[in-house]
């Protein structure tokens, strides 16, 4: 029996150590949550009066006002109004905790990296606020990409599936635990728009792994294999992992390594979402099980 | 440049333009040597720029050479030399030096010409400082003396760098055979007998810099027990809480090494006995304080790395490779001289100079590795995920 794989070759599991701000907010978390949980109130108002004196702390809780304009100067001028910086240990803790959270998401497999190191009570709403500003950062950002705005109508270039797949996964990371740190908090409008949010990166997701799973070959037949291994890429393996737990059980998937679909990925993803066979990726065709390679020069770039 | 626009420009296009195609006719050898210098310049990689240059440059005329920085100039990126020479001295500052080849003859020189600039400007900043011109008043609180140790901090650590580049000049000069030596103009020959001359210069300062930055530690520490005894100053008294027993940590350290030195008037057995019951009393009067102040102020220290600090690659995002290494590598950062003064934000403001930003917005884009394709046994190699930053990012907010 033939079989096609596609897989994302590995790198130094280390490489999050390289990351500025990895070490550096991991001991900053430690340290600072040492200090709330043994310090006294006086104690606590000395550090934030600290904190306060020195701006080099000062943190804007709302980026996504910046992406969130749609070229005119009066829309943005008009998002920018109400916003304003904050300044103090709850806030300082709390971006140190996103940034290090989205440095687990996007290069580890933690299952929960948003919740590695929970926020203490005294930053939980500074970290819901950045938690979601930073969501509603990259929506905006996203949004206002013109290379991803296409992809439904051009497909995927294949230098952005993996950089966007890191991406993606990064950010419905983030929105899983803004939506679990403000279930309570939040307004049924505000929880209904974090749901929507999470539908279109959902389907952007999608689009980004059925562009992947096109990768495996076209080949029209059933009696091809097809496996995947995508542990070295964690936010693509727990995207996937996500979608095919909910068509074809947890017990297909070991590891990171999808092995030996009688049916096409690309079959089960429309499956999901239909409107993806009108996504033009590229294909890997072959012409027979043991084709040979196709050079990449003769591929064209959608 | 606003974040969105930034954002747009993070991705490096599907079919990046050749830098050749702006610039001057180029031999096509050189052609796709500019573009790979240009991508690796662009993508925060000094490195990968020095492997493609390095190899290229022994055999490059004056006049390739010229053609090849009008090339790099056209997209923006130094000379063919200021990457050599960039690539060289990050490793110097890391005391990585030995990280890297040694040079051939062109970018030895070119190197030394560098550095001695560099040591020059260095030593000028260290003679000229306030602090050490005795210009500077005395401090009156812990906040002073904060800034003050501050200030000796940054150039302490420039003047390590001086001393880390004065040894690679000296070695690099040191390493000219004789029979170069024979090919080389007067003032070549000048640059090599003078390569390794600053180094005593920066010795000299540096000590007088530690003994400077040691008597101010003993002055805040003085300072530090008088406010642990008042408790009308809880801020204050806070930070003496941590200040005095860090700084007799410090000075112990000092005393010890000036002592194996066996040179310096602070070295004295008084004084180190005066030190450690200056540090029993401030253990005793801070007493529960002083854990909780560690953790609060050394968390505002990696906080504050984590937030300003700068690697060597991927437009200062990350750190070399030399993180995964070595302590030392781990560590090792690009922090700013001055303490960044982020601006508040009201209402009414559209634009905040300059800009507030996270590191979350970029990071995602680190990436070089090519999806595999497979077929029975056949590999199919896809097109290349690029490392996919192309910008060089100043601030982190």
């Amino acid at each position: 029996m033939a079989s096609h794989g596609v897989e994302i070759p590995p790198q130094d599991p280390r490489l999050i150590e390289r990351l500025v701000g990895f070490l550096e907010y991991g001991m900053a978390l430690k340290n600072l949550t040492e200090f709330v949980n043994s310090a006294g109130e006086t104690e606590l108002v000395i550090a934030e009066e600290i904190v306060r004196s020195r701006p080099q702390f000062r943190v804007d809780p709302d980026l996504a006002r910046y992406m969130r304009f749609t070229g005119g100067p009066n829309d943005r001028r008009r998002t920018a109004a109400g916003t304003t910086s904050q300044h103090g240990l709850a806030w300082v803790m709390a971006l140190a905790r996103v940034e290090f959270g989205a440095m687990l998401a996007g290069y580890s497999s933690h299952p929960s990296p948003f919740q590695a190191t929970p926020p203490t009570p005294l930053e939980t709403e500074a970290f819901r606020a950045l938690l979601n500003d930073a969501v509603a950062a990259h929506y905006w950002a996203l949004k206002f990409d013109p290379a991803v705005r296409n992809y439904p109508q051009t497909g995927v270039p294949d230098a952005h599936i993996i950089t966007y797949g890191r991406r993606v996964g990064m950010i419905r990371r983030m929105l899983e635990a803004a939506r679990a740190f403000s279930l309570t908090r939040l307004a049924p409008l505000q929880l209904a728009q974090l749901s929507a949010w999470d539908n279109e990166f959902r389907r952007f997701q999608l689009v980004l792994l059925y562009c992947l799973s096109q990768k495996i070959g076209t080949e029209g037949t059933t009696s091809v294999e097809y496996s995947m291994n995508l542990a070295n890429c964690p936010p693509i393996e727990h995207a996937l992992r996500c979608e095919l737990g909910r068509e074809i059980g947890d017990g297909r998937i070991r590891g990171g390594q999808i092995s030996q679909f009688r049916v096409r990925l690309s079959d089960i993803l429309t499956s999901i979402d239909p409107t993806l066979l009108a996504v033009p990726c590229q294909h890997q065709t072959f012409t027979g099980p043991q084709a040979g390679s196709v050079p990449v020069s003769a591929r064209r770039r959608p | 440049m606003s974040l969105g626009t930034l954002l747009l420009s993070l991705v490096v296009a599907a079919a990046p333009r050749s830098a050749a195609d702006k610039a001057a006719p180029l031999p096509r050898g050189l052609s796709k040597t500019a573009q790979v210098v240009v991508a690796a310049y662009r993508g925060g990689d000094v490195f990968r720029a020095w492997h493609e240059l390095a190899p290229l440059v022994p055999k490059l005329s004056d006049e390739q050479i010229e053609a090849l920085d009008g090339a790099l100039a056209a997209e923006q990126v130094p000379s063919v030399g200021q990457l050599l020479v960039d690539a060289r001295l990050a490793l110097v500052q890391q005391d990585l030096s030995s990280a890297l080849p040694e040079p051939q003859i062109k970018e030895r020189l070119l190197t030394l010409r560098a550095l001695a600039e560099r040591i020059d400007g260095w030593l000028q900043e260290s003679d000229r400082h306030p602090l050490l011109s005795g210009k500077e008043p005395s401090a009156r609180s812990m906040i002073d003396f904060e800034r003050q140790l501050w200030e000796l901090h940054v150039l302490r650590n420039k003047l390590l760098s001086a001393a880390r580049a004065a040894q690679y000049a000296g070695d690099l000069a040191g390493g000219v055979t004789e029979r170069q030596k024979e090919q080389l103009t007067p003032a070549e020959l000048e640059l090599l007998s003078t390569a390794g001359k600053p180094a005593s210069d920066v010795r000299r300062a540096a000590e007088r810099l530690a003994e400077l930055e040691a008597k101010t530690r003993f002055a805040r520490l003085d300072y530090g027990l008088k406010v642990l005894e008042d408790p009308t100053l809880p801020a204050e008294r806070f930070m003496a809480a941590y200040s005095t027993l860090h700084d007799a940590e410090v000075l112990q350290s000092f005393l010890k090494e000036r002592s194996g030195a066996g040179s310096a008037p602070l070295s004295d057995e008084a004084l180190a006995n005066a030190l450690s019951a200056k540090s029993a009393e401030a253990r005793s009067l801070a007493g529960q304080l002083a854990p909780k102040a560690k953790s609060f102020f050394e968390g505002l220290h990696w906080w504050l790395r984590g937030r300003y600090g700068r690697g060597t690659d991927l437009g200062g995002l990350a750190k070399s490779e030399a993180a995964l290494h070595t302590p030392g590598g781990l560590v090792w950062l690009y922090m700013p001289a001055q303490p960044p003064v982020p601006e508040a934000v009201d209402e009414e403001q559209t634009e905040v100079l300059p800009p507030f930003d996270r590191r979350h917005h970029y990071i995602w884009a680190w990436e070089d590795r090519r999806i595999i394709a497979t077929s029975q046994g056949n590999q199919l190699t896809t097109q290349v995920g690029q490392q996919a930053v192309d910008h060089k990012l100043s601030s982190f907010w």
